[in-house]
């Protein structure tokens, strides 16, 4: 094979025109059916239906010239001097992309039933991020999709192949000692079953009170209007009480065993196990999942509690991983019912260097949040006493809706100001982490080189108060923390500094 | 001792001396978007106010469309006033390690991305940025699409320039 082909500019297969006028009219059709089947369905007169046709046929030939210009300009070449594959499209608005060697992940072949009938595969070169960010040609022959991707499989492995060595040399090296086994046994994933959706359990707890307090309430009215059936309507008013019990304790048990059927699922036979420099973890009962965890490629870490869970010694972990090459591994996985020192041992095996550090900042976010975060709380109250007064769904007394709204008004604001309290953005010599929740404790950690790109917003009203919106972008999602004092711009420069320096792959 | 300590140091690192993002002297895009937003915005205010009009020959009388109107205007004088401020506000620069984007005038937002995590760059030209002669840059990372950055008006020249330098940097930093 010619070693420098494909270095000028190449258009599809000649078919191709075909692929892509079918697929304009398609999307035309798609865009006009339900006009046309209008114009049908009116009882058109004979001079309207040529009309029709007519316009129909134009419409037809502009898209055969659209589609002829489109695969004109639709044009591809690899570029050997700047070590890139260049795509160029578009008629009206054009795009020019170029994607260097190393940073192709795969190439793949894809065919649609339209493409196996003119004889074309879809030619995909998938880079690193989402699914949007791939570059696909679609009408390219056999013979080129095969040559071209081998082509540029081997430019890719060669560009990398040097950055590999050192990493693979120590990895061929088969270690397969385990250091230690963690197994998650059947009473902890009962434990997890019954701890996790207690707020299910809490709305069942609710509603139970909310109907015994109308039923008392009707009793009551009752007793008031007629004294002698009193204990007729007494043991009626209990043994109804009795059936609203027993009804629900069984719907509680139902919230409860659906949870652990739930639980049991997912995560039956947890096992993580830790190799010299890997950590399998493999769950499930219907479909078992296997993810081979390496630091290398983790991005994102969050650890997840609850005072009730805490009790139990429960955690949960949730680890962001980059895409890797094997496209059906999964990217992210919750690992629950971890104990504290699992936790500790899993952080340790991810971030060996995290318990050194010569600095640790904590930042936390401006009373701004605060208000801003008990406003947005308050909005229910405002909608439920808006219904209460200008619309008769909700039929109360003035002294209930008081109540009502009072007791919400104090929960909320307790529960705001907690969270609040609890909210803060750690940074470290090699770490970042933010901690949130008063109740459902979240703990989130970003080795500080994995950063994608750092954003730093400032509304307009943040500027007097010198406060920013800081997002630190890694493959793996995000971390956000909100209204900080501009003091932090110090510590974005420094993770930007600490990506720029590092050497280390990040995947 | 150890041979690996040799060439090893870890210095301490002065917070106060690292590099600031924030000081960097921008450099502005074309007026020519300026135009662009203006156009753009002015055919969506004519398709709004037809529609209008055809509703109000149907069905409001004078009071009502003239409510409707004025608020129409206000919003528009609202959206070009923030075309303006946006465009003195969009601004970009080039570091030897990254590259900084910084938008917005109400909701202001920088965005900076070392080159090192840069995974492709693409060039894309609408039919506005043709006949205006101005372009814009997309650069992509691996991260969420927030992540990415796109610098409108620049000149087409000055685009493809830019974009060259960063596949130079890009493979640079690889090796």
């Amino acid at each position: 094979m010619n070693p420098e082909a494909y270095n000028t500019a190449q258009r599809q297969s000649i078919v191709g025109v075909l692929l892509i006028f079918i697929s304009s009219l398609y999307k035309l059709f798609r865009m006009f059916w339900a006009l046309g089947a209008y114009l049908l369905l009116s009882g058109p007169s004979s001079t309207t239906l040529i009309y029709i046709a007519i316009g129909l046929v134009f419409l037809g030939v502009l898209t055969l010239i659209y589609s002829y210009l489109y695969y004109l300009k639709f044009v591809f070449y690899i570029d050997y001097n700047r070590e890139e594959f260049v795509l160029e499209k578009g008629i009206f608005s054009t795009e020019n992309t170029a994607i260097p060697f190393d940073k192709i992940q795969q190439v793949y072949f894809k065919r649609s039933i339209l493409q196996r009938i003119i004889k074309v595969y879809s030619l995909v070169i998938d880079t690193a991020g989402s699914n949007q960010k791939e570059v696909e040609i679609k009408a390219i022959s056999g013979e080129d999709a095969n040559s071209l991707s081998k082509i540029l499989l081997k430019a890719k492995a060669e560009k990398t192949e040097s950055q590999q060595l050192e990493g693979e040399a120590t990895e061929t090296e088969e270690n397969n000692e385990v250091f230690w086994t963690h197994k998650v046994g059947i009473l902890t994933l009962l434990k997890i079953g019954i701890s996790t959706n207690y707020l299910r359990g809490l709305s069942l707890v609710f509603a139970f009170v909310m109907t015994i307090y109308n039923r008392v309430n009707t009793y009551f009215k009752d007793r008031m209007e007629d004294v002698e059936v009193y204990f007729d309507q007494f043991s009626g008013v209990l043994q109804s009480v009795g059936y609203i019990a027993v009804l629900f304790v069984l719907l509680l048990l139902l919230s409860i065993s659906i949870t652990i059927i739930e639980v049991f699922i997912k995560y039956y036979g947890l096992k993580i196990q830790q190799n010299k420099d890997k950590m399998e973890v493999e769950m499930g009962l219907k479909t078992n999942t296997k993810v081979s965890l390496q630091p290398r490629r983790l991005q994102l870490m969050r650890i997840k509690t609850n005072p009730v869970q805490e009790r139990f010694n429960l955690y949960e972990a949730q680890i962001s991983l980059s895409s890797s090459e094997n496209e059906f591994q999964k990217n992210k996985i919750k690992i629950p019912g971890l104990g504290n020192e699992i936790v500790k041992k899993i952080k340790y095996f991810l971030y060996p260097e995290s318990s050194k550090s010569s600095f640790s900042t904590t930042f936390r976010p401006d009373k701004l949040l605060l208000f801003r975060k008990i406003s947005l709380a308050m909005l229910p109250v405002l909608i439920f006493l808006a219904f209460w007064h200008f619309t008769a769904y909700i039929n109360l007394q003035l002294w209930t809706v008081l109540v009502l709204a009072g007791l919400y008004i104090i929960v909320a604001l307790t529960l705001q100001i907690l969270a609040f309290k609890a909210r803060k953005l750690i940074v470290t010599e090699e770490f970042l982490q933010k901690k949130t929740g008063f109740w459902n404790k979240t703990e989130e950690t970003l080795e500080l080189f994995k950063i994608q790109s750092i954003s730093v917003k400032q509304p307009i009203w943040y500027r007097r108060k010198n406060l920013v919106n800081v997002v630190f972008h890694t493959a793996g999602g995000d971390l956000r923390f909100y209204a900080v004092k501009t003091d932090v711009l110090e510590y974005v420069n420094y993770v930007l500094y600490k990506a720029e320096a590092s050497s280390k792959n990040w995947m | 001792m150890d041979p690996v300590a040799k060439d090893f140091s870890n210095e301490p690192i002065d917070l106060a001396s690292l590099p600031k993002y924030e000081a960097v002297a921008f450099s502005s895009v074309s007026p020519n978007y300026l135009i662009k937003m203006n156009i753009q915005t002015g055919i969506f205010m004519l398709v709004l106010s037809i529609g209008l009009g055809v509703f109000w020959f149907f069905q409001l009388n004078h009071l009502q469309s003239g409510i409707i109107f004025a608020l129409v205007l206000v919003a528009f004088v609202f959206r070009f006033w923030n075309n303006y401020k946006l465009l003195n506000s969009l601004g970009y620069a080039i570091r030897e390690k990254d590259i900084i984007y910084k938008r917005g005038y109400i909701f202001s937002k920088a965005t900076v991305i070392p080159f090192n995590r840069v995974q492709h760059a693409s060039i894309s030209r609408g039919v506005w940025d043709k006949i205006l002669g101005i372009s814009s840059l997309n650069i992509f990372t691996a991260g969420g699409s927030g992540s990415d950055i796109t610098i409108p008006g620049l000149d087409p020249e000055m685009a493809v320039r830019l974009k060259e330098a960063i596949a130079v940097k890009i493979s640079n930093d690889e090796s």
